[in-house]
């Protein structure tokens, strides 16, 4: 079967696209994609969903940046916060994960433990349509400049 | 004489939270029937109606998380009977094939996520840990083989589709994208492991169905007809051919094209559950019982259309005899068989030389007042009707869909386990795990959320008649 798609750091965006703000975590994607361009040696996926298949692509990785939207309301609008691992059935189903799920996936499978952060960025308007809200865009360019100053700093400068 | 009792199991699954199983008893304590409740109401067929018949494979998909491209492929069947096309022959095969990659996805879920707790760690261990997470534990490499067989399924799926789940494919008329030679030469390139790997899953089923033949023989097993789509040769035909319903015996009942169903199938509706009870309609209600999916199919086919399946077939037919085909344990048994047919014929399919051509579709204007459109899901025989007006407009839509074909059959499922598990009004241990392994068997739609991990949160109530709590058993 084809070989993993493994990269030593990723940016993984999931949510709802056609559920206005849930698309947070896709649209930050493109934007860090854009600003980093191509080459830039950094696995970039849009996701509608975490899915245990993951793990598989996952188990080279150092680093792991999630973004996901929240209902929660956040002080600056958006919260870094380290993964844990999970190795219980509240952090996973068969279809679906949830960032610390995945990443006791990749302890017990691979054996891997990377360094991981989920970046939660708050929506306002999870309502159907799609695009994402006038708040949540503005919250969601804010995570999208951190992020790519984080890989910078990170993951390429160091590399050069 | 004791009261007349009635015991509940709420929630079975999580479906959205909304299945439920009551076993009813008699005076005695001994059980008089059990109801597979589902009080789900999702209502696809009426809100579809007005809706221009072309969106119906994008919004049908729409039906479920794990299965959509089944349901994707049985509307744009129905929507090309209605624009009265035959589709390019490309396109077929390319629909065939992004079905394969569904079943590859789907029957490795249910096989090596769903079922395998129960096989490899033991119907009576810890619930706690009989989960996939409790696989991953004890068996860390099976576990990887089944999330990378699962992985080349979808993948065959996001090659054609653009993504995993509900992927922008299958449209009236044909499909939307050719399928790149580089994909093709990429995925030829994986067979091997993957055939390996079901490989290890069918001895896996076969090694445990001889090691527990007595349970396999006693659980949940009853006489009831079985049925599935075949080809000329009478072979299971995922995609096409004529729908076959075969006795318990095997004796085929009947066999017609699948566009006649309602001649053959009726509809029977029960006040306490908004799923549909299909049965066979020359043999009335409930007696025309028949189950559909791996067990359905397998057991009325002649043969299966490729080797390494039809190998794995007749082996599984010597162990399956004097009574064993009823069995519905046997269901992990044929799903496996399936897997390995699936892999063969997706390999074939890449190798067609037509599989990478252009011609994948055919435009139309609407030529017919209705449509049908029949294919095999993983879990059995999808079919969806329309009815549109004069401007294309779905007038009437009807959909039989897999888990409602085989509503009768797991109804008795669960009140076979329940007779053997419950006397007296006492409910031996061990009963919610088996209720929970014979619904697991069909992988009914309704598992997609709860018994996902191989656990399903049950509560068992025995109420008076009326309707006072009497005892309760638990399991989160």
């Amino acid at each position: 079967m084809p070989a993993p798609d493994t990269h030593s750091a990723w940016i993984i965006g999931y949510g709802n696209r056609h559920r206005k703000d849930d698309g947070i975590g896709p649209y930050v994607v493109e934007q860090v994609s854009a600003d980093l361009g191509p080459g830039c040696g950094i696995g970039l996926r849009s996701l509608h969903q975490l899915d245990p298949v993951l793990a598989e692509d996952l188990q080279g990785a150092k680093a792991i940046l999630f973004v996901d939207a929240t209902v929660e309301p956040l002080e600056r609008g958006l919260r870094w916060t380290r993964v844990q691992p999970k190795q219980d059935l509240s952090a996973c189903d068969t279809h679906h994960l949830r960032p610390e799920g995945l990443a006791g996936l990749l302890e017990s499978l691979y054996q891997r433990s990377p360094a991981m952060w989920l970046v939660s960025v708050e929506g306002k308007d999870f309502g159907f349509g799609e695009g994402l809200s006038i708040d949540a865009r503005e919250k969601a360019d804010r995570a999208s400049s951190e992020i790519v100053q984080f890989c910078l700093r990170e993951f390429i400068d160091k590399r050069q | 004489m004791a009261e007349p009792k009635k015991i509940t199991i709420n929630p079975v699954s999580r479906v959205e939270g909304h299945g439920k199983v009551v076993i009813h008893l008699d005076a005695s304590g001994e059980v008089e029937g059990a109801q597979f409740h589902v009080t789900q109401f999702r209502g696809y067929e009426r809100f579809c109606e007005g809706r221009p018949f072309e969106e119906m494979p994008v919004i049908t998909q729409r039906i479920c998380g794990i299965c959509p491209v089944s349901h994707q492929l049985a509307s744009a069947k129905a929507c090309d009977a209605i624009l009265g096309v035959e589709i390019p022959e490309t396109a077929k095969l390319l629909r065939e094939l992004e079905h394969m990659g569904q079943f590859i996805q789907s029957h490795a879920l249910h096989f090596f996520y769903l079922a395998s707790p129960d096989l490899l760690l033991g119907w009576d261990s810890d619930p706690a840990k009989r989960n996939v997470l409790g696989v991953i534990g004890a068996f860390p490499d099976l576990a990887k083989k089944g999330i990378r067989l699962r992985k080349f399924g979808q993948d065959i799926i996001k090659a054609l589709g653009g993504k995993k789940v509900h992927p922008a494919f299958a449209v009236p008329g044909g499909v939307m994208n050719p399928l790149a030679k580089e994909d093709r030469d990429r995925f030829l390139a994986g067979f091997g492991e993957a055939y390996e790997t079901a490989q290890i899953g069918l001895d896996l089923i076969k090694g445990w169905v001889e090691k527990n033949l007595e349970e396999v023989r006693r659980f949940a097993v009853y006489p009831s007809n079985y049925a599935g789509l075949m080809d000329e040769k009478g072979c299971p035909n995922m995609y096409d051919g004529t729908f076959r319903v075969a006795g318990p015996d095997g004796r085929v009942l009947a066999e017609f094209d699948p566009s006649r169903y309602l001649e053959f199938i009726g509809e029977h509706v029960e006040p306490w559950s908004y799923l549909k009870f299909p049965f066979f309609k020359p043999q009335g209600y409930p007696e025309g019982c028949y189950r559909v999916g791996p067990l359905g199919r397998v057991n009325v086919a002649d043969a299966m259309s490729t080797p390494k399946a039809d190998k794995a077939l007749k082996a599984y037919r010597s162990l399956a005899q004097d009574g064993l085909e009823g069995a519905t344990l046997m269901y992990h048994y044929t799903r496996m068989i399936e897997l390995l047919n699936c892999l063969e014929r997706a390999e074939a399919l890449f190798k067609n030389p037509g599989i990478c051509g252009k011609d994948i579709r055919i435009t139309a204007a609407p030529s017919c007042s209705e449509g049908v459109g029949v294919i095999e899901a993983p879990r059995g025989t999808l079919i969806h009707h329309y009815q549109v007006d004069e401007y294309g407009a779905i007038r009437k839509a009807n959909l039989i869909v897999a888990t409602g074909h085989n509503n009768i059959a797991m109804n008795r499922s669960v009140e076979e386990v329940a007779k053997e598990y419950i006397h007296k009004g006492e409910v031996r241990e061990g009963f919610l795990n088996r209720v929970e392994g014979a619904i697991r068997c069909y992988d009914p739609c309704l598992s997609c959320s709860t018994h996902a991990l191989g656990q399903m949160p049950l509560l068992v109530q025995i109420v008076d008649p009326e309707q006072q709590l009497l005892r309760e058993l638990k399991r989160d």
